[in-house]
């Protein structure tokens, strides 16, 4: 028996951030600004990757398409991902910025979803949530770094971050299957709900390293959730899905 | 502006609670924060501790490589209780030729 649609859709939308933010970090790795943290931040990847591999595991359990098939045979419009996951890496400032802007929201969220009303999705966020206070750590103590290191650093995080929240708005973008997820309480704040809540932990962070707060936009980054992406997915998908095309019945 | 450079810091990681904390490599960084932050990443990533320490290398006093007469230049064996093997299989002997 299938879940309801909008079941499927909410655990494939908390798979493809996942899976789409690990994929971008992924792409560090033989880049990043150190040895350590190359090793670091490749772990880091396969950890995101390994969160969206459970709520697409989940989704496939409650009679969606497999694991493999969600994240390697859907076109770029069938993602559910927030813009902001899916834009390239551009510099070490933008992905710290950004990476810390999502492991704040996704603190909230798994912390909502704690509560949920299907119980094996609140068990994977008990889970994930273990391991997104260490990713959470990591991202400040990198971005205090950035904060307090040179004047070029400074800048670069500055500016990392305005980009960051011109487009954060998109995670918190709430659609009908959203609210049809709550009102059947798998979901038991909507993503909008959360808003608030970002926007003042941001500024903590922001305060304690002596940064200005960019401006949150309300309308950027909008679009994701139903589907609507930047070329940056289409190109991403491009490649993480290159070698599963060439022989989709192929076993591993 | 930070003044503070990179440092190595060794790092020690626990297996199980009760285990002694074992050296398992070193790695460069600002501060205790940030090394342990990194150790977490590469010496934990696969699970493999359950706690770990990172002490600057400066903090650890250590020989020198010429110290090794220190160490035990002379013939030690006697001291390693081989001899008590014996005893161990006399015991089990002993406790055979009783219980036939």
């Amino acid at each position: 028996m299938s879940a309801h649609p909008f079941v499927l859709t909410l655990l494939t939308a908390l798979g493809d951030d996942e899976f789409v933010i690990g994929h971008r970090d992924s792409e560090w790795c033989a880049f990043a600004p150190m040895i350590e943290e190359d090793v670091a931040f490749a772990s880091i990847a396969q950890d995101e990757m390994g969160h969206a591999r459970l709520y697409y595991e989940l989704a496939a359990s409650l009679g969606g398409p497999s694991a493999d098939e969600l994240a390697f045979s859907r076109a770029p419009d069938a993602f559910r991902n927030a813009v902001l996951v899916e834009r390239q890496n551009a510099d070490w400032g933008y992905t710290v910025a950004r990476h810390l802007a999502y492991d704040t929201y996704d603190d909230l969220l798994t912390g909502s979803l704690l509560d949920s009303s299907l119980h094996p999705l609140a068990d994977i966020a008990a889970l994930v949530r273990r391991e997104e206070r260490y990713h959470l750590e990591h991202q400040r103590i990198w971005a205090r770094e950035l904060a307090f290191g040179t004047d070029e650093s400074r800048a670069r995080i500055q500016v990392g971050l305005a980009r960051t929240l011109a487009e954060a708005a998109g995670l918190f973008e709430t659609l009908e299957w959203h609210r049809e997820a709550k009102a059947e309480g798998l979901l038991p704040q909507l993503p909008e709900e959360l808003l608030d809540p970002f926007v003042k932990a941001m500024g903590e962070i922001m305060t304690l390293f002596g940064m200005m707060t960019p401006p949150l936009s309300p309308e950027g980054g909008l679009g994701g959730r139903s589907g609507h992406h930047s070329e940056d997915l289409v190109t991403a998908a491009a490649t993480w899905q290159e070698v599963y095309r060439l022989d989709p019945e192929a076993t591993w | 502006m930070r003044e503070a450079r990179e440092e190595i810091y060794e790092v020690f990681a626990q297996s199980d609670r009760g285990e002694p904390h074992a050296h398992v490599g070193s790695l460069l960084a600002r501060d205790a924060d940030f090394a342990l932050c990194l150790a977490k990443e590469l010496f934990c990533r696969r699970g493999e501790a359950v706690s770990l320490w990172v002490v600057p290398r400066g903090s650890v006093s250590s020989t020198s490589l010429t110290d090794d007469e220190l160490l035990g230049a002379s013939e030690r064996t006697y001291r390693l209780g081989e001899g008590y093997r014996v005893t161990v299989e006399k015991r089990r002997r002993l406790k055979e030729a009783h219980a036939s």
